[in-house]
């Protein structure tokens, strides 16, 4: 198709557009909260029940999810070309002849993304099993997508907040609420390795700092409101808890064997990490350093100490709280246990996995963590310009 | 560190680490073998209380995975008259351990078939209980499963295509997406990139297609790196083993060596590789088959030490020739596997035999395909095959029975328990089976499952007329030796099988 060239669009009407949130984010929002949650849902129902088929409601979830975002951001890219108003084709980027939100482009890649994963996966099961863990080649591309769909959510939501000077808190509202949408897929994905019972082991760390600092940074520092950080890492421990606390509501057996324990309830997932603190430290370093190519190498020095000092200061003692007899009720959830669990690991299931050597892991994770938040940085310094 | 042998079904969240360690150190203790080769799928005739019960459990060739299992009931006129239902129990946790029964549904058309489908979750040892409710009253029915993966599934080229031009779509795409945020997100709307932001698109496109490249890179070593690991640690993969002729006491002797890392001579008690457990009193049943398929020898080897790992058994009178060696052992955990190895004989001498139950035959079936064969006390082992021809996959049972020179069934002395074993062996050895009434099962797992409430028992003589519930799993000729025992003597008849 060929390129057209667009009429002037001039900037005084950045500040006079309509004051109403473009459907199309609220869509693409809830495509991403309905795929996100679907995940959970199913990572549950594998540890409740055991099996599956195509059709369950959190496989419909993540479906949901998909068809929503890939049909709003499609119908947006084809009416903008064919029909959109001059503000809407002066908004929008060029890909391939076509024009839409940047956002509504990663939406796009993440729904093709979530439909290439499909038959890959099912081609995996048919190859090497059924599911028997979250981190394989088809969930990664499938992760890809979702994290994409989300991703598009939230430029979408920031691309309009950014055009609007500032002005508009709903729209960094639900550019906060993509966020931390992202952050709990990121914790979902990552769950093998931040698991409770290593939370006194250096791996964990690391793989915190390498995943959470980047999100929390990044959002942070294209955010135009105070608490960015800690608005992100609420949304996630909110979504978490919801979970936790939903999910045993319903009823549930295994369907597969061997069953170890005997379980009637939904398992939920496990209590949230504590990143709301370090999130609120993040917060009020980013607050005082005002962005600068040469200031954020020592700003993302500094984040990475900050971030790991008060997640280890907050998440240690709290799995010594979390494997107590005081943690196995509802509220927080420790007592439950997939229904496979074998009795020698039912028999340690209150005791964590001994420190290794802290020393030299809690500088990797430092380490780890300053390339996160550099990353971050430089991710949200792109953000916070996004205008499209 | 938690060991954590034979682990449960693995849910989707494995629960720590150490869970993921130890279920990297099951899996390698628990690669899967089968007894016979090439057979994997269990079948199996007996009784469910008052109702006779034929089963058939077809695997789904990779584990996590569903199999399909059928149940016949000879007795059914009509299938509502009849609820039938199946679980499985990994042998460590039991029925107790197992998911509610899966209702087997009639088969449209055939009022004594119903079908079910049962998930199995590790490659492990099973007991299956078939339940039945009928006019009669209900009754269940033990069926030992090895849930195996055997299969090694490839791409299909379709597929491949398919998956190619979406990761083509995908790669361009994202190096589309990476060049237009970098010339035209952060422009003020209605604002054209100028020609410096365009250069920058088009290197961080170039810069793209490195990364892109380096994740394609990436996630074709993981994937690799995935699949062989499914190859060494999840797909069928026999004990190592060494066999050879040696010289014992001035007389040959087989000796079969296990030499492999998930066995050293210490079995642990959880893994399903613990220890060895006698089938019919014996450790090993070992099997001599020549290439040719022209000689054969039913073997059981004893073990040197305590360790189990060296098997001497002396050899019977064979004819000189390379031979496939087969070696039936069972765990206590009831997982039945078969060794397999070759060996050069190139002796006819031999001396005093192991086992008085050792057996042995050198010759060919009757000419033209016979289905009677003397056995040489002026009794005939026959065979009646099926008026059709036999199909590769379809169920059959194995019709045999002991004739007397007037025609008359005559009677069997159980032989090792059995009133008959049938030894099974494809022309390119690519399928071996060693069968009796009960079907394909171990016996010795039967025990442990019933604990031993169904033994065939010894001594006494019994019915020589057997069927015995098999399907052949491929095309092409084998070899069936069928194995009684009159008055004292294990008797040998062969029969050449064509299957379709």
């Amino acid at each position: 198709m060929r390129a057209t060239t667009l009429p002037a669009y001039p900037l005084a009407a950045e500040r006079t557009t309509s004051t109403a949130v473009p459907w199309a984010i609220y869509a693409v929002l809830f495509a991403s909260t309905s795929v996100v949650l679907g995940v959970i849902w199913d990572i549950s129902w594998h540890r409740t029940i055991g099996r599956d088929t195509f059709w369950t409601p959190a496989h419909m979830g993540i479906y949901l999810g998909g068809v929503v975002s890939g049909l709003t951001c499609a119908w947006l890219a084809l009416h903008t070309t064919f029909a959109g108003s001059p503000e809407d084709r002066a908004t929008a980027v060029r890909f391939w002849g076509f024009r839409a939100p940047f956002g509504a482009w990663v939406s796009i890649w993440g729904a093709i993304a979530m439909l290439t994963s499909a038959p890959f996966d099912d081609w995996w099961h048919n190859a090497y099993g059924l599911d028997v863990k979250i981190i394989s080649p088809p969930h990664m591309v499938l992760a890809a997508g979702i994290g994409a769909i989300q991703a598009g959510a939230m430029l979408m939501a920031l691309a309009s907040q950014n055009r609007a000077g500032g002005a508009r808190r709903e729209l960094n509202r639900l550019f906060l609420l993509g966020a931390g949408l992202l952050v709990l897929l990121a914790a979902t994905v990552a769950t093998e390795y931040i698991q409770r019972w290593d939370m006194h082991q250096s791996l964990f760390y690391q793989v915190s700092a390498g995943v959470f600092v980047f999100f929390l940074v990044s959002a942070a520092r294209a955010s135009r409101t105070t608490w960015p950080a800690t608005t992100v890492a609420l949304v996630y421990a909110a979504f978490s808890v919801f979970m936790l606390w939903l999910l045993p509501l319903f009823p549930g057996q295994p369907l597969l064997g061997p069953i170890f324990v005997p379980i009637d309830r939904f398992v939920p997932p496990d209590f949230p990490l504590l990143l709301v603190v370090p999130a609120m430290v993040i917060d009020l370093v980013m607050c005082r350093v005002a962005p600068g190519r040469w200031r954020d190498w020592g700003l993302a020095a500094a984040l990475a100490v900050v971030f790991v000092a008060t997640f280890l200061a907050v998440q240690w003692p709290f799995a010594d709280f979390l494997v107590s007899p005081w943690a196995r009720n509802d509220f927080f959830g420790s007592h439950r246990m997939d229904y496979g669990v074998p009795p020698q690991i039912q028999a340690r299931w209150y005791q964590l996995n001994p420190p290794d050597n802290l020393a030299i892991g809690l500088v990797i994770a430092v380490a780890v963590g300053f390339v996160s938040a550099r990353l971050g940085l430089w991710w949200g310094n792109w953000m916070s310009r996004v205008r499209r | 560190m938690v060991g954590q042998l034979d682990v449960a079904g693995a849910p989707v969240i494995a629960r720590r680490r150490v869970a993921r360690r130890a279920l990297a150190v099951v899996l390698l203790c628990a690669l899967a073998s089968m007894a016979h080769v090439g057979s994997p799928d269990t079948f199996f005739a007996g009784k469910a209380g008052p109702y006779d019960v034929r089963v058939s459990v077809r695997l789904p060739g990779v584990i996590p995975g569903r199999a399909q299992v059928t149940v016949r009931l000879p007795a059914s006129r009509s299938a509502t008259d009849f609820r039938v239902g199946v679980r499985a129990g990994q042998w460590n946790v039991g029925l107790k351990g197992a998911p509610p029964p899966e209702p087997a549904v009639p088969v449209p058309g055939d009022p004594t078939l119903f079908a079910a489908e049962i998930w199995f979750m590790t490659a492990s040892s099973y007991q299956m209980a078939v339940n039945v409710e009928g006019p009669s009253g209900s009754g269940q029915a033990i069926v030992p499963v090895m849930a195996l993966a055997t299969v090694d599934r490839p791409l299909p080229p379709w597929l491949g295509w398919v998956l190619a031009s979406l990761g083509v779509l995908l790669t361009a795409g994202l190096l589309t997406l990476i060049a237009t945020g970098v010339r035209e997100t952060v422009l003020p709307p209605g604002e054209e990139p100028d020609a410096r932001r365009r250069r920058r698109a088009r290197w961080a496109a170039a810069g793209a297609i490195v990364g892109a490249v380096l994740i394609l890179w990436g996630g074709n070593t993981w994937w690799e790196a995935e699949a062989e690991s499914y190859r060494t640690l999840v797909r069928y993969r026999p004990f190592a083993t060494t066999a050879a002729v040696i010289e014992r006491d001035g007389a040959p002797a087989l000796t079969l060596g296990i030499r492999d890392e998930r066995w050293n001579g210490t079995p642990v008690e959880v893994s399903r590789y613990n220890a060895l457990m006698p089938d019919h009193g014996k450790l090993m049943h070992l099997f001599l088959v020549r290439e040719d398929l022209g000689a054969f020898a039913h073997l059981h080897p004893v073990a040197r030490g305590t360790d189990d790992l060296d098997f001497d058994a002396a050899l019977p009178p064979l004819a000189p020739g390379r031979y496939r060696v087969y070696g039936d052992i069972v765990h206590e955990s009831g997982y039945a596997q078969t060794l397999v190895n070759t060996v050069d004989v190139s002796t006819t001498s031999a001396g005093r035999l192991t086992d008085p139950d050792d057996s042995w035959m050198v010759g060919e079936p009757g000419a033209g395909g016979a289905r009677a064969v003397e056995l040489g006390d002026g009794a005939r082992m026959v065979w009646t095959p099926p008026v059709a021809p036999i199909v590769a996959g379809q169920e059959q049972s194995l019709e045999i029975a002991v004739k007397d020179a007037g025609g008359a069934v005559t009677t069997v002395e159980p032989y090792m328990g059995m009133p008959a074993h049938v030894i099974l062996s494809s022309q390119d050895h690519g399928v071996f089976a060693h069968l009796h009434p009960s079907g394909s099962i171990s016996m010795a797992a039967l025990e442990k499952f019933t604990t031993g409430t169904t033994h065939a028992g010894h001594g006494g003589e019994v019915d020589s007329r057997v069927g015995v519930p098999y399907a052949f799993p491929k095309a092409g000729r084998y070899r069936m030796w069928v194995q009684v025992k009159r008055a004292g003597q294990v008797r040998t008849a062969a029969f050449d099988v064509d299957v379709k």
